[in-house]
C-alpha cells in the first residue's frame, strides 16, 4: 500500500463510508463529511453481488437510534466489528441475519434482502452471542439437527464432519448443558457451518473464552476464511480484532467511524497522543529528566501524581526506564491514563 | 422437517417439571372417579348420576384441565425459545415459517392431548363402568376434549408469539373470559372455547345429553375451526416477522 499520508482523525467525520469497489479494498478509509450515498446503489450491475452488503441501513428504536446510516460491502476473508459496547454491532449483525427489520435501507446478503426470506439462510451461518444452546441435545444431535432443518441430503455425515472440523470429537455425545463456555461456543460453531455457508456471522465470539480457546477459535476462523469463506465478528477488544482480522470496521455510537485494513487504523492509535500517570521514587527529579526526552511533549506534576504525555508510544516506552536510570530514580508503577477503548474510539472520530 | 422440529421441541419442552405437574393436574379427574366409585354414592345410571358426572367433565375436565394443560404447552412452546434465544438456532433456517408452526403445534397439541384426552378417557370408563349408554358419554368427552385440546393449543401458541406475558393473557382468558364473563353475558359465548368444547361433546354424547353447551354442535365445530386457522395464520406471520429482543 503506498503511504498517502496519515489522514488527520479531525477529518474523519461519523458518515457512512461509501462502498468502496472490491479492487480497492485494504485501504484506509476515512469517512469524509458530506459524501453522498449515492454510489452506495452503483455496484448491483458490477460482477458478482457482496457476500453481504449493506445500503444506508439505519435502525431506531423508537427514538433512540441504534445504526444510523451504514453503508458497507463484506468479501470473502475475516473482517472484524469493532466497537465499545452499545455501538450498534449486535443491532448490524441481527440485521444481517435476518432477525431485525432495517428502519431505513437495504441489508443484502448475496445479493438478496435478508428480511423476511428464509431461503437466504442457506448462505450464511449465523453464531449469536447469547450462550444459550438447546441443553438436552448433544453436540452431535444439535449439529445434526441444524444439518436436518437445512434440508442437507446426509445430515449424519455433515454433522459429523462440523463436529470435526470445531474439534469437538471427544464430547460430541455429551448434553451441550455440560460443556464449558468455549465447548458450547465451538458447538455453536459446529451448527453454523454445518451447511457449508459462504459467510459466517459471529457475534462476541471469544465472550468468556480463556486464552487457549481464544487461540483455537481464531485458528479455526483463519482456516474458515483461507477456504474463502466470508466471515465477520464483532468485538469490544481492540486486540481480538488486531490478531485475526484482515479488514477492520469501527462502529462508533451506530455509525461506521473508520473502515479498512487494520494496521492503517493501528497506526493511527499508536501515534495518538498518549497519557502516563507515572510514580517513582523522586517524581520531581524524573519530570525533569522527561523533559529532555523528544518523545515526550508534555510533563505535569500536581496532586503529587506525574502525569506525561507522549505522542510516540514505542519510542516512549524505550526511552522512559534508561531516564530514570540515568537520574537515579526508581520507577514503581508507569500506567496509561487514557487508555479504555472509549478514549480510542472518540479520538478516531475525533469527538474528544 | 416437521417431525425434526417436533422431535427437538419435545426434548425441551417435556421431561421437566412442568410435564411432571400437568401430569398431577390430569390425574386429579381419574382419582376423584376412583373415589367416586368407591364411596358407594353412584345410582347406576346417567340421569341419576347427572351431578358428579357434571362436576367430573364439565367443571373439572373441560373447564379447568384442558385449559390449564392446553395453556401451559401452548405458551411454552416458543415461550421458553424466545426467552433464552435458542429460537434463533430454529429460525435461522431456510425453512417456510407455516412448518416451524406447525412443528411446535404438533409437540404442544400431542402432550395435551395425551395427558388430558387420556384422563378424560380413564375418568370417564372408571366413573361409568357398566352404566348403560355411558360408553357414549366416555366417547363423547374423549373427542371434544381432543377437539378443545387442538382449539386451545393452537391458540395458546399463538398467544406465546404475540406476547411475551402470553401466560398471563392466557390465564385471564381461561378463568376471566370463559369463567366468568361469558357464563354471566350469554352473547360472547360464541367467543369462548369452552363454549365449543361443550358443543362437540354434546354432538358426541347422544344420549342424555349431559353437556351444558349453549352452541349447536355445528356451529361449535365451524367456529372451532375457524379460531384455529386464524391462529395458524396470525402465529406464522408473527414468526415470519420476528425480531430479537433489544439488547445491544
Amino acid at each position: 500500500m503506498s503511504e498517502p499520508g496519515r489522514p488527520s482523525p479531525e477529518g474523519i467525520a461519523p458518515v457512512a463510508t461509501p462502498p468502496a469497489a472490491p479492487g480497492t479494498r485494504g485501504a484506509w478509509t476515512p469517512v469524509s463529511a458530506g459524501s453522498s450515498p449515492g454510489p452506495a446503489s452503483a455496484p448491483a450491475a458490477s460482477g458478482p453481488p457482496a457476500a453481504v452488503e449493506l445500503r444506508s441501513v439505519s435502525r431506531w428504536y423508537g427514538n433512540v437510534v441504534a445504526v444510523n446510516d451504514v453503508s458497507l460491502r463484506l468479501d470473502a476473508g475475516v473482517t472484524g466489528l469493532l466497537g465499545p459496547n452499545g455501538a450498534g454491532k449486535s443491532t448490524i449483525l441481527h440485521m444481517m441475519s435476518g432477525f431485525l427489520k432495517p428502519s431505513a435501507g437495504q441489508v443484502l446478503i448475496a445479493g438478496q434482502a435478508a428480511w423476511r426470506r428464509p431461503e437466504m439462510y442457506r448462505h450464511i451461518g449465523l453464531v449469536p452471542e447469547r450462550e444459550a444452546v438447546y441443553p438436552t441435545l448433544t453436540g452431535y444431535e444439535f449439529a445434526r439437527f441444524n444439518a436436518r432443518l437445512q434440508s442437507l441430503p446426509d445430515p449424519d455425515a455433515a454433522a459429523a464432519r462440523a463436529i470435526a472440523t470445531v474439534g469437538l470429537g471427544d464430547a460430541q455425545h455429551r448434553p451441550i448443558g455440560t460443556y464449558s463456555k468455549g465447548m458450547r461456543q465451538r458447538a455453536k460453531v459446529a451448527g453454523a457451518l454445518v451447511h457449508d455457508p459462504t459467510t459466517l456471522l459471529l457475534d462476541e465470539p471469544f465472550n468468556g473464552m480463556d486464552p487457549r480457546q481464544r487461540l483455537s477459535m481464531m485458528e479455526l476462523l483463519r482456516r474458515m476464511a483461507a477456504e474463502g469463506r466470508t466471515i465477520l465478528f464483532s468485538s469490544h477488544i481492540l486486540e481480538e480484532v488486531e490478531r485475526l482480522a484482515e479488514e477492520v470496521l469501527v462502529l462508533v455510537a451506530g455509525r461506521l467511524a473508520a473502515s479498512g485494513d487494520f494496521r492503517a487504523i493501528r497506526r493511527l492509535m499508536t501515534d495518538r497522543p498518549h497519557t502516563f500517570t507515572v510514580r517513582s521514587s523522586d517524581d520531581r527529579r524524573l519530570a525533569a529528566a522527561l523533559m529532555d526526552e523528544p518523545a515526550v511533549f508534555g510533563v505535569e506534576l500536581s496532586d503529587g501524581r506525574l502525569t506525561v504525555r507522549t505522542a510516540d508510544l514505542e519510542r516512549f516506552g524505550r526511552a522512559v526506564a534508561g531516564v530514570a536510570r540515568a537520574s537515579q530514580v526508581s520507577l514503581f508503577e508507569l500506567f496509561p491514563t487514557d487508555d479504555s477503548l472509549e478514549s480510542v474510539f472518540s479520538y478516531l472520530v475525533g469527538v474528544r | 422437517m416437521i417431525v425434526e422440529i417436533a422431535r427437538v421441541t419435545s426434548r425441551q419442552l417435556l421431561g421437566r417439571r412442568r410435564t411432571l405437574l400437568m401430569g398431577l393436574l390430569a390425574l386429579l379427574p381419574i382419582l376423584l372417579a376412583v373415589i367416586f366409585r368407591l364411596g358407594g354414592a353412584e345410582t347406576g345410571s346417567i340421569v341419576g348420576d347427572r351431578g358428579f358426572l357434571e362436576a367430573l367433565f364439565d367443571a373439572l375436565l373441560v373447564t379447568l384441565v384442558l385449559p390449564l394443560v392446553a395453556l401451559l404447552f401452548g405458551t411454552a412452546a416458543f415461550g421458553s425459545e424466545i426467552e433464552d434465544g435458542t429460537v434463533i438456532y430454529l429460525l435461522a433456517k431456510p425453512v417456510r415459517r407455516l412448518t416451524v408452526v406447525l412443528g411446535k403445534l404438533l409437540v404442544a397439541i400431542g402432550a395435551t392431548v395425551v395427558l388430558v384426552g387420556g384422563s378424560t378417557l380413564l375418568a370417564g370408563m372408571i366413573a361409568l363402568l357398566g352404566v348403560s349408554d355411558g360408553q357414549y358419554l366416555i366417547i363423547g368427552y374423549t373427542v371434544a376434549v381432543v377437539a378443545g385440546a387442538i382449539i386451545y393449543g393452537t391458540v395458546f401458541v399463538a398467544l406465546g408469539l404475540v406476547t411475551g406475558r402470553a401466560l398471563i393473557a392466557g390465564l385471564v382468558y381461561v378463568l376471566l373470559w370463559e369463567g366468568l364473563l361469558a357464563s354471566l353475558l350469554p352473547g360472547i359465548q360464541v367467543l369462548s372455547i369452552r363454549q365449543y368444547v361443550l358443543g362437540i361433546a354434546d354432538a358426541a354424547g347422544v344420549s342424555g345429553r349431559i353437556a351444558s353447551g349453549t352452541l349447536p354442535a355445528s356451529s361449535a365445530l365451524t367456529l372451532g375451526a375457524i379460531v384455529v386457522l386464524v391462529a395458524v395464520v396470525i402465529g406464522t406471520r408473527r414468526l415470519a416477522a420476528f425480531e430479537v429482543p433489544q439488547a445491544d
